[in-house]
């Protein structure tokens, strides 16, 4: 695997230069190619001076290879050079024992053009030592038509890879003489590659055509595309070559056996392409190089050296299969990830076909999550969901199918509705592709994950299933059907219409308006706390509290209600009371335990308790300038021992205490049972008893009084005597006025 | 190769056992596609040859006289300025 190259090398700029025309030791005379030592230094194929010069990188002389000749490591006009790493491992024996140890060998090999010959060079203790020379073919299959194509005749360039030497051989004008399905005859001008095996040089496998050309056309690569081979390197096992003939002027890429897996330069096979100096265009290339993904290629006719990216097109991991099965309303979600091997960054991107109630989202560039709800109708549908992952150079591409199966049939009760658009998915940090957390616009009929956030238009509605939390944005209906054996909490953002819960609910948040929780009458509400906004109801057996800061409880139902600054108030709906309700179980009933209110009134609110209502407390708060503010109970009913949803008669509960920090006006306080449509007549109870209960204790404040109200109770209070009241004010106690 | 006696080890057989596999073996199929060349950029005077044009890019230092090597590492790339005889050095920014 190739590691990226550093991101700011994308321009070249001139650091100097050294050489000039001449036979010295600095000099040159038409150079063409070079190479690295195994020191890192520089072996520069002097053409014309018929040698390899050694130079560090600075351009210090160091030494020299060859020299004029066709004896024994002379060269003749080399053109190419290429570079082997040999691992030689030997059997020492040192003391008596024997070890087997590896020794690294550096070789180079030279096309060495003008004697017909590749020759191999090592570099031992002395130097760099000539190690064999090839000229003739060995082993060349013998086709009886061949004319000296045993014979190698001018070598341009020559590199090892692997256990195979491939070289550039381009000395022939004409190649009438070659033969078969890859020796084309007539073949005009084209060169010819030659494979050999490096270990002893002997033939494997020569052409001039493509490989691919001997069973199909692949996409115009055909004919005399080897047409002035010239620089050749190994690129992860591939050759990368130039053609520099007017015809070609691009680069080809081949596997180790000739077939072409690409190109790169925009010049037309086959056509007659004129030398351009246009971006990526080649005129005349010959050699080329390569660090790490980056590729440096000798533009020679355009006089400039051009960079290329070898960019590794990322490569899907994940998902591991293409084929996903998933029933209507149930979740899917998995991870959508691609690999790049020279650690470009990606994007994703993921189209679903038909558009469907799915969105894929990019997390980050690490990976990508998917997930989708069918909605009810999908079953049967097979949706196309085309991933990409681009790298910023190309892009790979994934085809998934989510075939929908029917619902589940124990799939509990939904809220009907369409399925709407999500907005934001979240994911459990753990990251196993749970959604723990979904915010959408519209409807939604089932959710599985942990917390659902909800925001959108006014008629939204949704259905939560197991979700510990659920979170909703807007002037929302949020319907949470939670029927786990969990406690859950909701929380919204703005309004919420209307809470149901099947189960326990820890606690309703909503910042801003709640209009009803309703909850089955054997159920328990933790808590609702409302934060700036109203309250408008709620139904439970229990509610252990019910907080509202800076706005207003409407309708609670509870046994205990307290307001920090804000009101219980009735007048949300006009026309209608608010109320405070609380249900029983049992024929006694449930009882208020406290309705408090602190820096707020109670007014046209109705607190009603089918056993007793043991307190209700109103302390004076102050407003931003500290004045005292609220403590009053206006045009409200405190009544014990009453449920309207019978025409029974009914027992009376008690009244503990109605503590206003300011006055009482205009309200009610009353232990008293209602006698039913039929009252008291033929049966049982006694209707004495049975009507009234008591009133423990009224009190107001020291500015206060009560005004305007009705008093109705089984037994005096303490403090009757001493109760200031208006002439409006009614008292009963034990059906007498008082 | 290695031969003969290095002070009182004694080489007393020497296997060849082939080449390193320091390049990937030739037709095995790598990760990735690595065939997809980008175009990045340039560096010479880009003053292309035409058949009437004289075969000469300059011999100045933004300028190649048709330039048939390249070298390259992680700091620096090497021209192999051919028919200006020289070796020109670039650096990376």
């Amino acid at each position: 695997m190739l590691t990226p190259e550093p991101s700011n090398i994308w321009q070249l700029y001139y650091v100097g230069e050294w050489g000039g025309t001449g036979s010295g030791t600095k000099q040159f005379r038409f150079p063409t190619d070079a190479s690295f030592g195994p020191a890192g230094e520089l072996l520069i194929v002097d053409c014309s001076n018929s040698c390899i010069k050694i130079m560090d990188r600075q351009g210090s002389y160091l030494g020299m290879i060859g020299g004029l000749g066709s004896g024994a490591g002379q060269l003749r006009y080399p053109t190419g050079i290429g570079t082997v790493a040999l691992t030689n491992v030997v059997e020492v024996v040192s003391n008596g024992f024997t070890n087997v140890v590896t020794e690294v060998e550096f070789n180079v090999l030279v096309a060495d053009y003008g004697n017909n010959r590749v020759v191999e060079y090592t570099q031992g203790t002395g130097g760099w030592e000539f190690v064999r020379a090839v000229s003739n073919i060995v082993n060349y299959p013998a086709d009886g038509l061949a004319k000296k194509l045993n014979e190698i005749w001018g070598p341009y360039d020559v590199i090892v890879i692997g256990s195979n030497v491939y070289i550039t051989e381009v000395g022939r004008s004409s190649s009438s003489d070659y033969i078969n399905a890859r020796r084309l005859k007539g073949a005009n001008g084209c060169n010819r590659f030659i494979m050999l095996a490096y270990s002893n040089l002997w033939y494997k496998d020569d052409w001039n055509i493509p490989q691919d050309a001997q069973t199909n056309d692949v996409g115009g690569f055909t004919g005399n595309v080897y047409r002035g081979i010239r620089g050749l390197i190994d690129f992860e096992g591939f050759l990368l070559f130039a053609c520099a003939h007017s015809s070609q002027n691009q680069y080809l890429i081949t596997d180790g056996n000739g077939f072409i897996v690409g190109k790169f330069g925009t010049a037309v096979i086959g056509g007659a392409v004129a030398p351009s100096a246009v971006e990526g265009q080649f005129a005349y290339p010959y050699n080329l190089a390569r660090y790490k993904s980056l590729v440096f290629c000798a533009d020679s006719g355009n006089n400039r050296v051009q960079m290329w990216k070898a960019n590794a097109l990322p490569v899907f991991d994940y998902p591991k299969t293409n084929w996903f099965a998933v029933r209507e309303l149930q979740v899917l979600s998995f991870t959508v990830h691609a690999k790049d091997d020279d650690g470009d960054t990606i994007t994703y991107t993921g189209a679903l076909t038909p558009a469907g109630d799915g969105k894929n989202w990019g997390v980050n560039s690490d990976y990508m999550k998917f997930s989708m709800i069918p909605k009810r109708g999908d079953a049967g549908t097979d949706f196309a969901l085309v991933l990409t992952a681009s790298d910023g150079f190309g892009s790979a591409r994934m085809n998934v199918t989510i075939h929908v199966n029917p619902v589940n049939p124990n799939h509990p009760k939904l809220v009907a509705g369409k399925p709407g658009l999500y907005e934001d998915w979240v994911f459990d940090p753990a990251d196993d592709g749970d959604l723990i957390a979904l915010k959408f616009k519209g409807t939604i009929n089932h959710w599985d994950g942990s917390v659902l956030e909800i925001s959108g238009a006014p008629t939204l509605a949704v259905s939560a299933k197991r979700a510990k939390t659920l979170k909703g944005t807007g002037y929302d209906t949020l319907y949470g059907e939670i029927d786990s054996t969990n406690e859950y909490a909701l929380n919204a953002v703005a309004q919420l219409d209307e809470v149901r819960s099947q189960e326990a609910l820890t606690s309703v948040k909503v910042r801003g308006s709640l209009g009803r929780v309703v909850l089955p009458r054997n159920v328990a509400l933790g808590s609702v706390s409302v934060y700036g906004g109203c309250v408008g109801g709620a139904d439970a057996m229990t509610i252990k509290k019910i907080s509202v800061v800076r706005g207003k409880l409407k309708n609670p139902v509870t046994k205990a209600v307290r307001t920090h600054g804000g009101d219980v108030s009735g007048q949300y709906y006009p026309g209608g009371h608010g109320q405070v309700r609380a249900f029983g179980v049992d024929a006694k009933g449930a009882s208020i335990a406290s309705v408090a209110c602190a820096g707020g009134n109670i007014s046209n609110a109705w607190i009603r308790g089918l056993g007793h209502i043991m307190k209700v407390a109103l302390k004076l708060g102050k407003d931003e300038n500290k004045v005292p503010m609220g403590g009053s109970l206006v045009r409200s009913m405190v009544r014990a021992g009453v449920q309207l949803e019978t025409s029974a008669p009914q027992a009376a509960g008690d009244v503990g205490s109605v503590k206003a920090a300011d006055s009482i006006v205009k309200s009610s306080i009353v232990a008293a049972a209602d006698p039913g449509v039929n009252g008291f007549e033929g049966t049982d109870a006694d209707p004495t008893e049975a009507y009234f209960g008591s009133i423990k204790k009224i009190a107001y404040g020291a500015e206060g009084r009560v005004v305007d109200s009705l008093i109705v109770s089984r037994e005096a209070m303490k403090n009757l005597g001493a109760l200031k009241r208006d002439t409006n004010t009614v008292v009963i106690i034990n059906g007498k006025v008082k | 190769m290695l031969t003969g006696t290095e002070g009182s080890i004694t080489v007393k057989n020497m296997t060849w056992v082939g080449v390193a596999l320091l390049v990937p073996l030739c037709g095995v199929a790598k990760e990735g596609d690595w065939t997809n060349f980008m175009y990045i950029t340039c560096y010479g005077t880009s003053l292309y040859w035409t058949a009437t044009d004289a075969f000469d890019g300059g011999a100045g230092s933004n300028a190649f006289n048709h330039a048939q090597g390249v070298l390259c590492i992680e700091s620096n790339v090497f021209v192999i300025d051919t028919v200006n005889d020289r070796v020109v050095k670039l650096g990376y920014q």
